[in-house]
């Protein structure tokens, strides 16, 4: 169900049977005619709201919590269920990884081991549209207003996002999460997480580290700050 | 921000439903069913313009019979004032 569609659907048809009612006092047929024609899209928009999400949504849905439980899985008998995962950029591709250790210097897509730890390295590519040529000509950019502009603006992952930093620590506090990311916030690879980490591992040009995560209600708080250096 | 195919489509439809309205009651046409025809042709002017993928389901499809049979309704309607000069 899209309830903006649906809302923009019965608030046209209300009012339409309001100018409808004004028509018909006034016997006047052309507001009646204009009435019934927002009548019509008031209809279709309700129509819209009433169908869920795109049909392939739906699937690509079903996907990622296969995916997801796929990498809970091998982190869980990598025995690295709770490391906090980073964002590094090696050669201008962006990977997660997870290991207990710090950023390790040399890394392989997949599993590998550095200094007889496991990790797991996965590659991401997240678009940011016409944000990254801003980001590429902006010296310093609004890290918050980036934030938004792609997470709630571009992605629509939340309907409120509130940032700050403290001590180094980027807290981003996200506001009425998108029903369909809201299944797989429990997990420690979800979108929300990855999408947060490549982007802040973008504006500030440096490894970034997850170090906590808090699910409460309709809220959810991811804070992340800069990973120390390689080991 | 990316326009999904719904949002392309109802601005499409809303953006030619203005259009329609305004044309109309500039030219002081006061037949309220040809207000309604006119807003059903512009829908699926929109429809075939740009469907969203969304827009294949049932009850879409159902929407669209409805609008289809309101229009010959309509049409109906106005042939038989026509011919028979009641109404």
């Amino acid at each position: 169900m899209e309830y903006r569609y649906l809302v923009l659907g019965v608030n046209l048809i209300l009012a339409s049977v309001l100018v409808l009612i004004y028509g018909l006092v006034n016997a006047e047929p052309r507001i009646i005619g204009v009435a019934i024609s927002i009548g019509l899209i008031g209809s279709v928009a309700t129509v819209l709201g009433f169908s869920s999400a795109e049909p392939s949504a739906e699937l690509l849905r079903m996907h990622s919590m296969i995916v997801e439980k796929a990498v809970v899985k091998l982190l869980e008998d990598l025995d690295l269920l709770n490391s906090n995962p980073l964002m590094v950029t090696a050669e201008g591709v962006q990977y997660l990884i997870y290991c207990r250790n710090t950023v390790p210097k040399e890394f392989v897509p997949g599993v590998g081991v550095n200094k007889g730890m496991p990790y797991l390295a996965i590659e991401v590519s997240l678009s940011l549209g016409d944000v990254e040529l801003q980001m590429s000509v902006a010296n310093e950019p609004d890290i918050e207003a980036v934030l938004h502009r792609i997470l709630i603006e571009n992605y629509g992952v939340a309907s409120r996002l509130i940032t700050s930093a403290e001590d180094g620590i980027f807290s981003l506090e996200f506001r009425g999460v998108a029903p369909l990311l809201k299944e797989s916030l429990k997990t420690p690879c979800n979108m929300l997480i990855i999408a947060s980490l490549s982007l802040l591992n973008k504006l500030l040009k440096k490894p970034v580290v997850l170090r906590e995560t808090r699910l409460l209600d309709d809220r959810y708080v991811l804070k992340i700050g800069v990973a120390e250096g390689g080991g | 921000m990316a326009v999904r195919g719904a949002d392309l489509f109802l601005l499409l439809y809303a953006s030619l439903l203005s259009l329609t309205n305004v044309s109309l009651l500039l030219l002081g046409e006061s037949r309220f069913d040809l207000y309604i025809l006119l807003s059903i042709t512009t829908y699926y002017i929109a429809y075939a313009i740009a469907m969203p993928e969304m827009m294949r389901r049932g009850h879409i499809r159902t929407l669209n019979k409805a609008f289809f049979t309101a229009f010959l309704a309509v049409t109906i309607f106005r042939i038989y004032v026509l011919i028979f000069g009641g109404g």
